[in-house]
């Protein structure tokens, strides 16, 4: 017994470092990677036998397959575990849930709009599940799921695009990029907690920054307080008081727009992860964790150390791990204390454009241990999470997903 | 004929200066002209009118008629405090000294219903009267939608709704657009001036309420300060209008303001419309800014226009420079508001020709006469400052150009200081004509020479004029560039940056030469 146990740690650190070796001693194989990496967008056996070999140290598994010419455009995972992912035909939007045994699940459909509504042209697909309850938004529409039903929902004459949505105290917050709206679970009792146009309710943060746009947000520590995040040069992120109508910057971040750069953020348990490169080639980058009941930022790792701390003023003390110049890390993040997962080029949540990254790869990297622990040579994926049995990856692809675990 | 105009006017001008209110009524179609003449006879003795002959005076001529251009012709030719014009079945009442709109009504259609009503807001204006300043002055900067694109139609009614109401309120509306226009001719002062700059800006707001379909409407009045000084929200329309009705009903505050809190807030404004891309109302507003506060350079930020017409922008800017030339000390070198000034000269400069000839001509002369405030500094800064858009022809330029030139040769200026003209002398080489530029540079070169430091100098003007010669090639000139380099190294003392000793965009007109010559130049500082 104990000899097996020891070939089994020998076999999985050989195998974790001769990917590992691989990358750390050749970088730019790395880098070529992620510049050459949609070439396994469509992958025929031929490519995934070319992917395996990549990964000697990982299985590789493929658990569900697009019907057709249909796409993944979007996935997200509960506080439990679960993964979810969007997914569209002619009709319906579908949204499936990988269950334990690894089978996607039909979970909620959504009939597709027809009414040639200007609405529905943002395109913007932003996916959240909240408890039981699953939230989406598409430009100016919500879809909400109530207990027991399998169709969604659909909430409208919202007069904004919606960036981010989450419940608060059982109310369904909307974020635009210059206003805050909550509303109940059926779209009525609305109120404008904020808005840049409205001269009684506009922050002053818009006096100082014009240019100032909210992407992304979602609970504080009290049912009063939200954590936002706005873009501009530069960025930031802060709390802000329903009853106050006050915003309160916790840090600045990077100069954040929709053009120049890719960011996401994740809300998992406590914690906001935030993952942000600079395009077109993400040479720039940086990963954090905002701990919401330590009121504690942690970098995780970046490209940029230098420019970081003239933002930071000293806050935190470690800036984390610095990337090698190859390493560029995009996409939204994953992180379970010692392992960082990285998507790949555009990611989820996010995805405005509904279409695959142009270049981009997704990996895992033992952050106690970099560069030696990097490991996993991969594609840019919708989404890239822990599996439930603590060892295996979940990748959330454009026309598939995908089980990927350490071989033993 | 003079003397009678004259006389006409020298006793109106008296009469202005009366304590009796006087009226000018005017008719401006068929309906309004019955209406007025009823008025006037029913109201004879409670009310002082200018004689109707001299009302169909100013009737008479096309751009009389004028909106404003009316209002404040009717005084200089009658001596009326009050014009009120009838057309359409709507009254507009202005004071005539700045043309500001006092009173906006609908009429009844039937002719005693509409007379009636005129009489009513004459009593009414002349019971207020003349302190017209003594009302709140407001403007209307106009409805924020932020509704979702299903509320369109309702939003379009509203707003139609609310356009009628503003204009009937009791205060005077000031229009922004029409104070800018009145600024390119006057300066406000006195009460007026206080009164505008204590002036309040209204705008209203469609808001979403706790439904889809409710509409939640807000009206703001903002001051010059920029604080809230009325608000008002329901989502019953009228009673946000009643409201502000009230609001503007009131005797203004008594809160003190400057022009250069209006000035602010016109600089603020014209921010908000370059951000928005609006240039020519950007340069407008931001003219207005300026014209209010004469006494701060920092609010001479204009000049900034994207493919606006010059027509459009020309008498802002014309003004602008108008004023500015009053203040020497701000086109003194270095100086934001002298560089944006040239902004706009080169602005003009290149667009000339697209103006009217008179206005082409004013503005040569204007220049001419106050040319020597933008060539103000040193010597050296005075022969930079010599630019073709400083001037109408060619030869006016290069004459002063080389005047300014010569005065430099005469006075023991300095090699480094020297060198701080190379670029702008090889632009004047090459606008000598071609015929004398050789001769020009032969013998500035040979002066040039005899002074310690300046042979890199005359040798790079050499080399400069040798690439307009029909005998240039990239190697004859690469060979020439070569031996100016090598004069460097006599002196390691200069500071001489490339762009002292060749002229980019020439030697970038021979394809591969501007590349060699950097190489070349590289290669002798490295030694």
């Amino acid at each position: 017994m104990v000899k097996k146990v020891f070939i089994f740690v020998i076999t999985a650190l050989f195998a974790i470092n001769l990917a590992a070796e691989d990358f750390y001693t050749n970088p730019e194989k790395l880098q070529n990677f992620w510049h050459n990496s949609r070439n396994f967008y469509c992958r025929d056996t031929a490519k995934e036998a070319q992917l395996q070999q990549l990964n000697p140290a990982w299985k590789i598994e493929k658990l569900w397959q697009a019907p057709g010419t249909q796409k993944i455009y979007t996935s997200t995972s509960d506080d439990k575990g679960n993964i979810y992912f969007l997914t569209a035909d002619n009709f319906d939007y579908q949204i499936y849930r990988i269950s334990d045994n690894g089978t996607a699940e039909l979970r909620w459909s959504l009939p597709k709009l027809r009414d040639g509504s200007g609405d529905g042209l943002g395109m913007f697909i932003t996916m959240r599940i909240d408890g039981d309850t699953l939230l989406a938004t598409e430009s100016r529409y919500v879809w909400i799921s109530q207990p027991g039903k399998k169709v969604l929902f659909r909430l409208s004459h919202f007069p904004f695009i919606i960036k981010d949505l989450w419940l608060q105290d059982d109310r369904l917050m909307l974020l635009g990029e210059k206003q805050l709206m909550s509303c109940d679970r059926q779209g009525k009792a609305r109120k404008t907690h904020f808005a840049a146009n409205q001269a009684g309710k506009s922050l002053s943060l818009f006096q100082n920054n014009p240019q100032a746009k909210f992407f992304a947000g979602g609970t504080g520590n009290t049912p009063d307080e939200v954590i936002l995040f706005y873009g501009d040069m530069p960025s930031a992120f802060g709390k802000y008081s329903l009853s106050k109508n006050e915003f309160t910057e916790i840090a600045s971040l990077p100069g954040t727009n929709e053009q120049n750069y890719i960011y996401h953020v994740t809300k998992f348990k406590d914690s906001y992860l935030y993952s942000w490169a600079a395009r077109p080639d993400c040479g720039i980058n940086m990963q954090f964790i905002y701990s919401l009941k330590e009121n504690k930022l942690t970098v995780l790792g970046s490209r940029i150390n230098d420019y970081l701390k003239s933002f930071w003023k000293g806050m935190p003390s470690n800036l984390g791990i610095t990337w090698n110049p190859m390493h560029n890390v995009a996409g939204p993040i994953a992180y379970n204390g010692k392992y960082l997962l990285y998507s790949g080029g555009n990611g989820t949540g996010h995805a405005k454009y509904q279409r695959e990254s142009s270049a981009g790869c997704a990996g895992i990297v033992d952050l106690t241990r970099y560069p030696e622990g990097v490991s996993l040579k991969y594609p840019a994926v919708n989404g890239l999470y822990f599996g439930k049995d603590g060892k295996s990856l979940l990748a959330v692809e454009y026309t598939q997903v995908t089980l990927i675990t350490p071989k033993n | 004929m003079k003397k009678i105009l004259f006389l006409t006017i020298f006793f109106c001008t008296l009469a202005a200066f009366s304590s009796e209110m006087k009226f000018a009524l005017l008719g401006l179609d068929d309906a309004g002209k019955n209406a007025v003449e009823l008025v006037q006879s029913q109201l004879s003795g409670q009310a002082d009118f200018v004689e109707r002959s001299d009302i169909s005076a100013i009737n008479q001529e096309h751009f009389l008629l004028q909106r404003f251009g009316s209002a404040k012709l009717a005084r200089l030719f009658t001596g009326a405090d009050i014009f009120i014009a009838v057309q359409k079945n709507i009254l507009t009442a202005f004071e005539t000294r700045y043309g500001f709109r006092l009173a906006y009504r609908d009429l009844s259609a039937d002719l005693d219903s509409a007379s009636a009503e005129i009489k009513a807001e004459i009593l009414k204006l002349k019971s207020s009267g003349k302190d017209f300043f003594k009302r709140r002055i407001i403007s209307f900067a106009g409805i924020r939608n932020n509704l979702h694109s299903s509320l369109l139609p309702q939003a379009e009614t509203f707003s139609r709704t609310i356009n009628q109401a503003i204009n009937q309120t009791p205060a005077i509306l000031l229009e922004r657009e029409y104070l800018v226009e009145l600024l390119l001719e006057q300066n406000l002062s006195g009460a007026w001036q206080e009164a505008v700059s204590g002036s309040e800006i209204i705008h209203f707001e469609f808001n979403p309420g706790a439904d889809a379909g409710e509409i939640i409407f807000a009206v703001y009045a903002i001051d010059a300060k920029n604080k809230t000084v009325f608000k008002k929200e329901d989502t019953n329309l009228q009673s946000v209008l009643k409201a502000l009705n009230e609001h503007c009903s009131l005797p203004p505050a008594q809160t003190r303001y400057t022009l250069k809190d209006e000035a602010r807030r016109f600089a603020s404004e014209a921010r908000i419309a370059r951000d928005d891309n609006k240039y020519l109302l950007a340069e407008k507003l931001q003219f207005a800014a300026f014209a209010l506060a004469g006494d701060d350079s920092q609010f001479f930020d204009l000049g900034i226009s994207a493919n606006e017409k010059l027509t459009d922008l020309f008498p802002y800017w014309f003004a602008a420079l108008q004023k500015l030339i009053h203040h020497p000390q701000w086109l003194k070198p270095h100086t934001d508001s002298r560089s944006n000034a040239m902004r706009i000269i080169s602005g003009i400069y290149y667009r000339q020709y697209t103006l009217p000839e008179k206005l082409r001509k004013d503005y040569w002369n204007f220049l001419e006469a106050n040319r020597n405030m933008f060539l103000q500094g040193d010597d050296v800064w005075q022969f930079n400052y010599v630019k073709p858009e400083l001037f109408e022809t060619h030869t006016d330029y290069l004459q002063a150009k080389e005047k300014s030139w010569q005065i430099l040769l005469s006075k023991k200026i300095s090699a480094q200081d020297m060198y701080d003209v190379s670029e702008d002398l090889f632009k004047y080489q090459k606008a000598i004509p071609s015929l004398q530029r050789q001769k020009w540079t032969e013998n500035n070169a040979g002066m040039l020479r005899k002074v310690p430091g300046l042979e890199i100098m005359a040798k790079s003007l050499e080399c400069n004029a040798f690439l307009y010669t029909k005998k240039c090639t990239v190697e004859l000139a690469s060979a020439k560039y070569e031996e100016l380099f090598a004069m460097l190294k006599k002196y390691p003392d200069l500071h001489i940056d490339s762009y002292q000793l060749y002229n980019y965009p020439s030697v970038n007109a021979y394809i591969g030469l501007l590349e060699k010559v950097k190489s070349l130049h590289k290669k002798y500082k490295e030694k």
